[in-house]
C-alpha cells in the first residue's frame, strides 16, 4: 500500500505541474494568437517556445509516472489509456487526477493492513 | 501472481480480439507518432537550411521562385536580386501596415523580369496611400533584397481597387496574369535609386540569426519516444494478463485432482 501510496502522489505532483503549465500556455495561446498576433513569429516571447518544449518533457514524465501507478492499481488497459491522454487535454489532468485520488483513497481505505 | 507467465499463455493472450484490437491500435498510434516525428525532423531540417539560405550569397531571384512551383522552405529569407522593370500600372497598397508604430501602408510593385515573368516587390511603407513616393517608377532598375513567403490571411477580404490586406501571389496573379511568380521579395537597395520612395521595411519572416529550432527537434525525439512507450505499455499489460491467464492454468490441477 505504501508503493500504492508513493506512485499515487508521484502522478499527483505530474498531473499538476502539466496540467498547470499546459493550462497556463492554453491561455496564452488564445490571448496571443487572439490579441496580440503570435501568427507573426517574430511577437513570439522565447519563453512561450520554451514552455511548449518543458510541457513536452513534463508530459513525458507524466506518461511515465501515470504508467507505474495504473500498472500498481491494476487498472485495465483503456482506463490506463485515459489517464495518461488526459494529461495532453487542457485542464483534463486535474479530473483525471481527481479520480484516481479518489480510488486510491478508497483502495488504500479498504485494506489498511498491508500484506507485503 | 508475479510467476513469469509461460510463452504459450502470452501467445495465447495476444491473440484474443480484446489484445488483437489493443495491438492494432498501437500500431495506429506508432504509425502517427513516427509520421509525425518525421515531420518535425524535417521541419528542424527546414529551419537549419533557410538559416543557411539567410547567410549565403545572393542569389538571381529566378533560381529561388519558380514561375510555376511554391516556394521552398528553406528559401524563405535568401538573398536575391533581380533585374527588370517596375510596372506602375499593376501597383497594389497593402492595408494596415504600420513601421515604427506608425499606420500606414506597404507598397507592393510587380517587377517584370528578362523572361517575362513578373515577380512582387515590397518597395517598403508610406504613411497614407498618396504619400510622394507612391507613383512607381517605370524604369529599369536592379533590385536587392530578400525572399518572402505568400502572406496567408484574410485571403478573402476584398478591399478597394488598388489595394490588397495581404500580399498573397495567388491573389497578385489574379491582377497581373499567369506569369507571376510565387513569394514576393522584401526590397533593400535598388539601382537606381529614386526618389521619393517608400521606406524600406525589414523583412517579415527573419529566420537568420534564429536559435537551433531547439522546439521542432525536441518534438521530433519525443514522438519517438512516445511510440517505443506504447510499445512498453502494450507489452506489459499483455504480460500481466497472460500472468493472470497462466495463474489460471495452475490452479487448475490443483483444484480438479482431489475431487
Amino acid at each position: 500500500m505504501n508503493k500504492i501510496k508513493g506512485a499515487a502522489l508521484r502522478y499527483r505532483i505530474m498531473a499538476w505541474a502539466t496540467g498547470v503549465v499546459l493550462g497556463a500556455l492554453t491561455i496564452w495561446l488564445i490571448i496571443g494568437y487572439g490579441f496580440m498576433n503570435y501568427a507573426n513569429t517574430d511577437v513570439k516571447p522565447g519563453l512561450y517556445r520554451l514552455l511548449w518544449t518543458a510541457h513536452g518533457w513534463l508530459y513525458f514524465i507524466y506518461l511515465i509516472v501515470g504508467v507505474d501507478l495504473a500498472f500498481r492499481m491494476r487498472y485495465s488497459i483503456l482506463r490506463t489509456l485515459g489517464i495518461l491522454v488526459a494529461g495532453t487535454v487542457p485542464f483534463m489532468s486535474f479530473v483525471a487526477e481527481y479520480f484516481v485520488h479518489k480510488d486510491v483513497m478508497t483502495r488504500v481505505a479498504a485494506q489498511p493492513a498491508d500484506p507485503a | 501472481m508475479s510467476n513469469r507467465p509461460t510463452p504459450r499463455a502470452v501467445l495465447r493472450t495476444a491473440v484474443t480480439p480484446r489484445w488483437l484490437g489493443f495491438a492494432g491500435l498501437a500500431l495506429i498510434f506508432i504509425i502517427g507518432a513516427v509520421v509525425l516525428g518525421r515531420w518535425q525532423w524535417e521541419r528542424t531540417q527546414d529551419i537549419i537550411q533557410a538559416e543557411q539560405a539567410a547567410q549565403s550569397a545572393p542569389r538571381p531571384v529566378e533560381e529561388v521562385s519558380e514561375p510555376d512551383g511554391t516556394l521552398a522552405n528553406e528559401l524563405i529569407g535568401q538573398p536575391v536580386f533581380a533585374e527588370g522593370n517596375y510596372e506602375a500600372t499593376g501597383q497594389v497598397m497593402v492595408l494596415h501596415r504600420s513601421f515604427n508604430e506608425q499606420p500606414g501602408v506597404w507598397v507592393v510593385t510587380p517587377l517584370r523580369l528578362t523572361d517575362g515573368s513578373l515577380i512582387a516587390v515590397l518597395r517598403g511603407w508610406l504613411p497614407e496611400v498618396s504619400a510622394p513616393g507612391a507613383i512607381a517608377p517605370d524604369a529599369r532598375v536592379v533590385v536587392a533584397g530578400v525572399v518572402q513567403p505568400d502572406e496567408g490571411f484574410y485571403l478573402e477580404a476584398k478591399p478597394a481597387p488598388g489595394t490588397v490586406v495581404a500580399i498573397s501571389s495567388v491573389e497578385l496573379r489574379k491582377l497581373w496574369g499567369p506569369k507571376t511568380r510565387p513569394g514576393y521579395v522584401t526590397l533593400a537597395t535598388q539601382q537606381p535609386t529614386l526618389t521619393p520612395a517608400p521606406t524600406p521595411v525589414p523583412p517579415t519572416v527573419v529566420t537568420d540569426n534564429v536559435a537551433f529550432p531547439i522546439q521542432n527537434f525536441f518534438y521530433a525525439i519525443q514522438w519517438l519516444i512516445f511510440a517505443a512507450f506504447a510499445i512498453v505499455v502494450y507489452g506489459r499489460w499483455l504480460w500481466r494478463d497472460a500472468q493472470e491467464i497462466g495463474a489460471e492454468d495452475d490452479q487448475i490441477p490443483t483444484t480438479v485432482t482431489p475431487s
